[in-house]
């Protein structure tokens, strides 16, 4: 017992402990760091081929999970005319138009037109029975898909990433309990230094714990989705250059702006024809956040899944995978 | 050149139409990609050739090498152009029997050389100095030209067909180039063509031409004209092509534009390989 709380690391004099705990905090932080990423190994993984067909629902999907896929499905049927946004007073509606006509509609613009047959603001959407909720059955079919394709991190994963991040937590607190104890027994009192960095040391781990929502693959094939469409963004283009950018790229099979809306998000639309649409949502957005939300993460629909500022994605793949503008593509 | 592979009909990659380009994939047998854009580039635009390569077949094609410089060949342009040929892998890469660079200076156009005996061993020396740095299979492009050196000992087609031999080069033959020069200098395009060693044609460039006042000018910026797709036939009937290149720079119309002469360049291709295979018979 002596030699438990007499020894070299114990007897350490209180500045150059705090300097070594210093030191033992940011080793920690740094090996976590290295630990998860080699727990993503597809780093170097062949990229498949840029789609000739990419459907823009998926990769709304793959950059910012349901919440994403909620507002592309919405604009879908916002630029087929099918459903309109409007203002009263300070409230934002969205609702079927009154000459509303969908002879043509795959399955989840069927649902979102179906949901919109009463007039919803946005940031329902992403609530509980939202639309958000109502799109599930398809957003499992392309996290299965994504996750074959290693573009999502999986469960085992993150749970392996968890668990690392608690034994990293485990020996911070660990060293610096032991401290406390070990100056307590020999007469001194004064760490609440010590109780402080290392509490700062062990929160700062766990919260490192949060797994991103994207393989390196995952984020390195939506970076070039990103370049190979990155003429279609028509952002702070006039509405009549739009129109005949349109009439010039409109394929058969694809639309570029559906396209641009997906791989990009709503803030693409900024300055365009269709900015109604992005206004709609970061009017949403500023009102959520101005009650108690905290700027864009959680403004952007749900209290539950948007944690970071991927164009308020599901769990945070982080503004590098292309929100589109940063914060504003939270709307 | 027989062993090079088909590539099929393609068009030269232009940022402008990236996009629609990967849309229309199916319809885009490979592409050409300017040299000189990708040699000190952004790390954007690497990532943009790294995109391009993963998806397409690749041919670089340069604009400053300045082949009938007779001060010789810029080295570190060469050098950066053999990393870039050796990081794509492609088939062949292509260059133009011109020079841009005289006595040091870029002179920022492709300009000609007279037909002379004494500008084929420039090219041949400067040639052969680029096949010893890159290996990969060179082809040498026919340029337009306003002017017709009154000190030229060679008609075109002869100094061609010199350079090519004695260099070992296929030809990238500029159909619309051929039309402009032989309506510009009022001879038969296809005479000239009787004078061309055939079998080393391995690439075809064809766009539409542009009439500035009584002058044909190779803009790059109008639709192929039936003239140009008449050459571009007896050329795919005559001579086995590898590939055939769309080379719009200007004026750049929808994409469905682009598309359809596509098409239409494939039928004709498609029809000359046929016609060509059966002539070897």
């Amino acid at each position: 017992m002596n030699w438990l709380f007499d020894n070299p690391l114990a007897n350490l004099p209180g500045p150059y402990f705090l300097v070594f705990y210093g030191f033992v905090i940011a080793a920690a932080i740094i090996a976590f760091k290295i630990v998860k990423s080699k727990l993503d190994f597809t780093g170097k993984m062949p990229l498949p081929p840029i789609p000739s067909e990419p459907d823009p629902f998926e990769i709304a999907y793959l950059r910012g999970g349901a919440n994403e896929l909620a507002r592309a499905a919405t604009f879908a049927l916002n630029q087929k005319d099918l459903i309109e946004i409007s203002q009263n007073g300070k409230d934002i509606w969205i609702q079927q138009t009154a000459k509303a006509n969908p002879l043509r509609l795959n399955p989840i613009e069927r649902a979102v037109f179906n949901y919109y047959s009463e007039p919803r603001k946005p940031k329902e959407l992403f609530q509980k029975s939202g639309l958000k909720e109502i799109l599930q059955p398809f957003a499992s079919t392309y996290e299965a898909r994504l996750a074959a394709q290693h573009f999502l991190i999986d469960g085992a994963t993150k749970s392996l990433i968890g668990k690392y991040s608690l034994a990293f937590a485990a020996i911070v607190a660990g060293l610096g309990g032991y401290k406390v104890i070990a100056a307590l027994l020999n007469g001194y009192s004064n760490v609440w230094y010590l109780i402080v960095i290392g509490a700062i040391g062990s929160f700062v781990l766990l919260a490192m714990s949060n797994a991103p929502r994207l393989t390196e693959h995952g984020e390195k094939y939506l970076e070039r989705l990103q370049l190979a469409f990155e003429k279609f963004r028509y952002a702070s283009k006039p509405k009549n250059q739009i129109q005949n950018q349109q009439t010039a790229t409109t394929f058969a099979s694809v639309d570029p702006l559906l396209l641009t809306v997906g791989i990009f998000g709503t803030a693409a639309l900024a300055g365009t024809a269709y900015d109604s649409y992005n206004q709609a949502f970061h009017k949403s957005q500023q009102a959520q956040s101005t009650s108690g939300g905290s700027g864009c993460g959680s403004g952007c629909g749900t209290s539950s899944d948007s944690s970071s500022c991927s164009s308020g994605g599901d769990g945070g793949s982080g503004c590098s995978s292309g929100c589109g503008g940063g914060c504003g593509g939270c709307s | 050149m027989q062993e090079l592979p088909k590539l099929g009909v393609g068009m030269g990659f232009r940022e402008v139409y990236r996009g629609e380009t990967f849309l229309r994939r199916a319809e885009i047998d490979f592409l050409e990609i300017t040299a000189d854009h990708y040699l000190d580039a952004t790390p954007k635009k690497l990532a943009e050739l790294d995109l391009l390569a993963e998806n397409f077949a690749l041919i670089p094609h340069g604009l400053n090498l300045s082949l009938g410089s007779a001060e010789g060949i810029d080295e570190k342009y060469l050098e950066k152009l053999a990393v870039l040929i050796e990081k794509i892998q492609p088939a062949w890469w292509s260059e133009h029997i011109c020079f841009t660079r005289a006595n040091g200076v870029d002179i920022g156009h492709l300009a000609p050389l007279p037909f002379t005996g004494e500008a084929v061993e420039t090219l041949i020396r400067n040639i052969e100095k680029v096949k010893s740095i890159v290996k990969t299979p060179l082809i040498l492009e026919n340029i337009t030209y306003n002017i017709r050196f009154p000190s030229s000992e060679l008609d075109e087609a002869e100094f061609l067909k010199i350079v090519l031999e004695e260099t070992d080069c296929g030809l990238l033959l500029d159909v619309t180039n051929l039309y402009i020069n032989s309506k510009n200098h009022n001879y038969d395009w296809r005479v000239f063509l009787d004078g061309l060693p055939l079998e080393r044609i391995v690439q075809v460039h064809f766009v539409g031409s542009h009439r500035h006042e009584n002058r044909l000018i190779d803009a790059h910026a109008n639709r192929t004209e039936n003239e140009i797709w008449e050459v571009f036939t007896e050329v795919c009937r005559r001579a086995d092509v590898k590939g055939a290149i769309l080379e719009r720079d200007e004026n750049f119309p929808p994409f469905e534009e682009i598309i359809t002469e596509l098409q239409t360049a494939r039928e004709i291709f498609q029809k000359g390989k046929n016609s060509a295979s059966r002539a070897v018979v």
